[in-house]
């Protein structure tokens, strides 16, 4: 049997005015306090046209390698709903700004049929009546529909996040699906044929792993109705996050019928080359080509997963990566860094980080003057205090010694006063090494460089 | 002395010289209405229009339209005073913003008398689907004014105020003016603002001035024109001054008459009194010839699908939750939503969006809608063809005279009918005017001048010649 | 003529109710106007471009930046059903 799932997700832009009126585009502030004529559908009122919607859904198109619908209208989609306070969404129904375009996961692509600009509803609180917040009422939404080429939920959990990381490096939405700015819904589809199976719609599913959850299950509990003969119906269904499973919502109703027309009160917009030439000059780099640049710089895979998935930790490691030894800033940032960061429930750019410490700091570990054991107490002392590096350094005399006769000495006054082990050395007892290595240190207050140490140790041994 | 009786050059010299002042011109307006009793008005703004009169008083006359009393069609939405597009539906709507044009009217000192009556949501051609009953036409009391715009054109012709505004969208300005022997333009689609339109249909919809002639015609069109960022459909053409052809010799102009403005479907005395105004301007050595243009005789059903399924949209809104019309019974909120459209709207409003919910529904959409938006395009340049080779097209404005109320009522396409000639101009969205040119039993007769995209000015120049040639008496003795 | 239960579906659509009395006069009127608008099934046109609006305008945009909101005690002026800082409705139940 043979399962297909599309996926159509809605992201919200994060444009400073709304879509279609210039009211602030942030529904978190206080309810009903972002919200103008326009939002509320007052009788008289018009659409506006923010342009930088547009841009961000060119910004989209590119990145997601769509087709671009050059001269392009907007649609009204008819329907009653009190969360509509006009009695109908502006959208794009026939010429949606992207149409055609692919994302590549690991082992395929996945085809994208068409991204669409549209206005969001308002937010409903559901007490005892249901309260409306206008404030999301107009916020720029971009919806991005999928062929139906997913065969399983680990290709759609990959697909979601390519695409989310893919957002979130726009910079174009803030692609937070527990926040509402990112909204999965999936159909899926089994069929013992050649022919595609009926569709059931999965909704409000909370987090992309649960999208994976959600189509498995959608997909074992198909089959089975199909294995016992059984007809499967078309309906809507949601995700139970407790017992992991999906719920019939209500029977799809046949003949959602949203009277699509074309929106007269605004004009076609129409996109040439110099436009999508700006935009072009203004897309930020990507994921792909980051990852592909790190692997080129020798940075392990774990450490460029963590640094992508992260990405003020990304926009940090880029201002610093042609002045340091990657793979140490690398080390630090995803490490010692992050975990602070995380257990402080900080982020990167509210902590006491510079980019100068940093530097000094990789440059310290690079040549070595402090050992890597010390450069953790560093970033702890420098994060807690925002002290200059060198300064931690010194005040805890942490700067190793790597002066060759000063190390010489050291070595020599451990191996005269420990002839024993020099005796277990000649008989090749490799613990004597291991134990004069842990005398010199010990000596030193473990200032040494330990590899020139261990380097000096072992050439003096071998003259006696 | 009644002051409103005379022409707006002479107040504005008499306001100059202080020989009179705006208080004058407001109290006697609304000693007209009183004495006229039409029903032209839904709500009368005489508390701020006499507040806003005397603070005129200390102000400078600095435009010739200054203390001027002007009645506004009550879909052109007004801070602060109330707004009902003569809906049950939003009786009791009090806006909170001015719509553009009422920003401009109040730019100039211009004094708002009132809200006048109209067809329910603009939706009607004799004034009598208003829920605040029907305006009466002051050429007869027995006859309908015309609509939508029955108040604003009544109101002007029995001199309350010399001027007004209305709103056509498929001959709510240009229909009234005629049967009470007005100047009214339906400008070009993008000349004037929308936005504070109660929309109706949104391509189709214009405001537009209804006045005594056709030069104060022209000064209004002054005021209330031009782009504004709060209707993205609204043009970035210049402005003209439409008053500067007015005057000016006609004889150069190229005029057409199409062969279906002047079937016999048409009643024969209003064909005659256009008949004559071409033999005048054949005469004044007018070239004028009769032409085709294509798909006319679809207008009606052409504007039946885009104008009514553009309302079922626009009219969707009023759902008892945001503003307008409390219903207390029901029980879930599709209930709320039915009780109240139900109880708010009247039969005309739901007959129209019922139709224009079903012709987007399903697979209609495809098979009326989108074949009306290319018939649409073909009779669009079917005109353009036409006026690339002529200055401006003429031809009678309707079918007949103003008729005896509460005729029809029940026919449904009766409403359509009036409105034959009058649809596939906004259909285009081409410039319109109505001028009166003769009388059927003394009753005016209006004829149509149709003039290319933003030639407001060239339609003034025909019109104020034939207004001036015919010099017809188009005062009313006596209202009765 | 249209049927009884065409005329409920329209009304539906339309968010309308229809009483009894009055369905007569509504399947008269929506049969008559319904046979006006198929004159232009009847039509034959060549044309292919659809025109949506009579407006030549293209283009026509806001820069990304925030205007002026609308004070609450304004949203709520003319709303007739108001619990603290929202608009209420029936509780609509998913």
């Amino acid at each position: 049997m043979k399962p297909t799932i599309g996926i159509e997700v809605h992201v919200e832009l994060k444009s400073m005015a709304k879509v279609f009126s210039l009211s602030k585009n942030n529904f978190n502030d206080e309810s009903n306090t972002n919200i103008n004529v326009i939002d509320l559908g007052y009788p008289g009122v018009l659409p506006r046209l923010n342009k930088g919607v547009i841009d961000d859904a060119l910004k989209a198109c590119l990145a997601l390698n769509f087709n671009i619908n050059r001269l392009m209208h907007f649609d009204r989609k008819n329907y009653f709903y009190p969360d509509l306070p006009k009695g109908y969404q502006i959208t794009q129904q026939d010429t949606p700004i992207g149409y055609d375009g692919y994302v590549e996961i690991s082992n395929k692509k996945i085809y994208l049929e068409r991204m669409h600009i549209e206005e969001d509803t308002c937010k409903s609180l559901h007490t005892t009546d249901t309260l409306l917040n206008f404030n999301r009422a107009g916020v720029p939404l971009l919806e991005i529909v999928t062929k139906p080429c997913i065969s399983s939920g680990k290709e759609a959990v990959e697909y979601l996040e390519k695409l989310r990381e893919t957002l979130l490096y726009l910079g174009i939405s803030d692609v937070k699906i527990e926040e509402g700015s990112m909204r999965c819904d999936v159909n899926v589809s089994v069929s013992d044929t050649d022919e595609l199976g009926t569709k059931v719609e999965v909704k409000n599913i909370g987090s992309i792993s649960n999208v994976g959850v959600a189509i498995d299950y959608e997909i074992q509990r198909q089959e089975e109705l199909l294995a016992n003969g059984e007809v499967i119906i078309e309906q809507t269904r949601r995700f139970d996050d407790k017992s992991k499973t999906t719920i019939l919502m209500r029977y799809k109703e046949t003949g959602n019928d949203y009277r699509y027309f074309p929106e007269p009160d605004i004009p076609y917009v129409y996109i040439d080359d110099e436009w999508i030439e700006q935009i072009k000059r203004e897309m930020p780099v990507l994921t792909d080509e980051l990852k592909d640049k790190y692997t080129k710089l020798g940075i392990n895979n774990n450490n460029i997963k963590t640094i992508i998935a992260n990405k003020e930790i990304c926009n940090f490691f880029e201002t610093v990566i042609d002045d340091v030894n990657p793979n140490i800033a690398a080390n630090l940032l995803t490490g010692d860094i992050l975990s602070y960061l995380n257990k402080h429930f900080i982020k990167l750019e509210e902590s006491k980080l510079t980019k100068d410490n940093f530097i000094k700091l990789v440059e310290l570990l690079d040549k070595k003057t402090i050992s890597s054991k010390q450069g953790k107490e560093v970033i702890n002392i420098l994060l807690d205090t925002g002290k200059d590096v060198l300064e931690i350094v010194k005040e805890n005399k942490m700067e190793q010694i790597s002066d060759n006769s000063l190390v010489l000495d050291i070595v020599t006054k451990v191996i005269d006063a420990n002839p024993d082990s020099v005796k277990d050395f000649k008989e090749g007892k490799d613990r004597a090494v291991k134990y004069l290595m842990g005398q010199i240190m010990k000596e030193s207050k473990g200032q040494v460089n330990p590899g020139l140490a261990n380097q000096v140790l072992v050439e003096e041994l071998k003259k006696k | 002395m009644r002051y409103l009786d005379l022409d707006i050059k002479t107040i504005n010299e008499k306001l100059k010289t202080k020989e009179i002042k705006p208080i004058d011109l407001v109290n006697e307006a609304f000693k007209r209405i009183e004495e006229t009793d039409l029903n032209c008005f839904i709500t009368l703004n005489k508390e701020e229009a006499i507040k806003q009169a005397l603070e005129l008083e200390k102000k400078e006359v600095d435009n010739i339209l200054f203390g001027l009393p002007i009645a506004i069609k009550d879909n052109i939405i007004t801070k602060d005073l109330r707004t009902t597009a003569a809906s049950h539906i939003l009786d009791d709507f009090i806006p909170i913003y001015d719509a553009t044009v009422i920003s401009k009217i109040k730019e100039k000192n211009m004094i708002i008398i009132g809200k006048t009556n109209m067809d329910e949501f603009a939706m009607g051609s004799t004034g009598e689907t208003s829920y605040f009953g029907n305006t009466l036409n002051p050429w007869n009391k027995s006859l309908v004014p015309g609509g939508s715009s029955s108040g604003s054109a009544a109101c002007v012709a029995a001199r309350i105020t010399p001027l007004s505004l209305g709103t056509d969208t498929g001959g709510s300005i240009r229909q009234p003016s005629s049967f009470c022997g007005l100047v009214g333009l339906k400008p070009t689609y993008g000349r004037v603002s929308r936005y504070g339109i109660i929309a109706f249909a949104s391509s189709l919809d214009q405001v537009g001035p209804i006045t005594r002639n056709v030069y104060e015609n022209a000064l209004l069109l002054n005021v209330i024109s031009g782009y504004d960022k709060n209707d993205l459909t609204s043009s970035k053409e210049q402005v003209k001054d439409y008053t500067s052809l007015i005057g000016q010799d006609v004889s150069n102009l190229k005029i057409a008459v199409p062969n279906y403005y002047m079937s016999d479907t048409i009643d024969k005395t209003v064909r005659q009194a256009v008949l004559d105004v071409i033999d005048l301007l054949k005469e004044k050595g007018c070239q004028i010839d009769y032409v085709d243009i294509d798909y006319l005789e679809y207008a009606i059903p052409l504007y039946q699908v885009i104008a009514l399924g553009e309302a079922s949209s626009n009219l969707a809104r009023y759902d008892g939750v945001k503003y307008g019309l409390k219903v207390d019974d029901f029980k879930n909120i599709d209930e709320l939503y039915k009780n109240t459209r139900t109880e708010g709207f009247g039969n005309e409003v739901k007959r129209r969006i019922m139709i224009g919910s079903y012709i987007l529904s399903g697979e209609n959409a495809n098979i009326y809608y989108y074949k009306a938006l290319k018939l649409r395009k073909a009779m669009t340049d079917s005109f353009k063809k036409c006026l690339a080779k002529y200055d401006l097209i003429i031809g009678p404005t309707n079918t007949d005279v103003a008729y005896k109320l509460g005729t029809k009522q029940d026919d449904a396409l009766k409403s359509f009918y009036d409105d034959l000639l009058t649809i596939p101009v906004n259909m285009s969205g081409l410039p319109a005017l109505s001028l009166p040119v003769g009388f059927k039993n003394n009753l005016p007769i209006g004829m149509h001048i149709i003039g290319n995209y933003f030639e407001e000015d060239k339609i003034y120049q025909l019109a104020s010649f034939v207004e001036k040639e015919l010099n017809l008496d188009l005062n009313i003795k006596e209202v009765k | 003529m249209i049927k009884e239960d065409k005329v409920k579906h329209i009304a539906d659509l339309a968010k309308l109710n229809i009483k009894d009395e009055e369905m007569a006069k509504y399947q008269i009127q929506l049969t008559a106007i319904l046979s006006e608008i198929d004159k232009i099934l009847k039509v034959d046109i060549k044309e292919e471009e659809i025109m949506i609006s009579p407006s030549t305008n293209q283009n026509v945009f806001d820069e990304d930046k925030i205007e002026q909101h609308l004070p609450k005690e304004d949203m709520f002026k003319n709303a007739k059903r108001v619990k603290g800082d929202y608009i209420i409705v029936p509780k609509v139940i998913e």
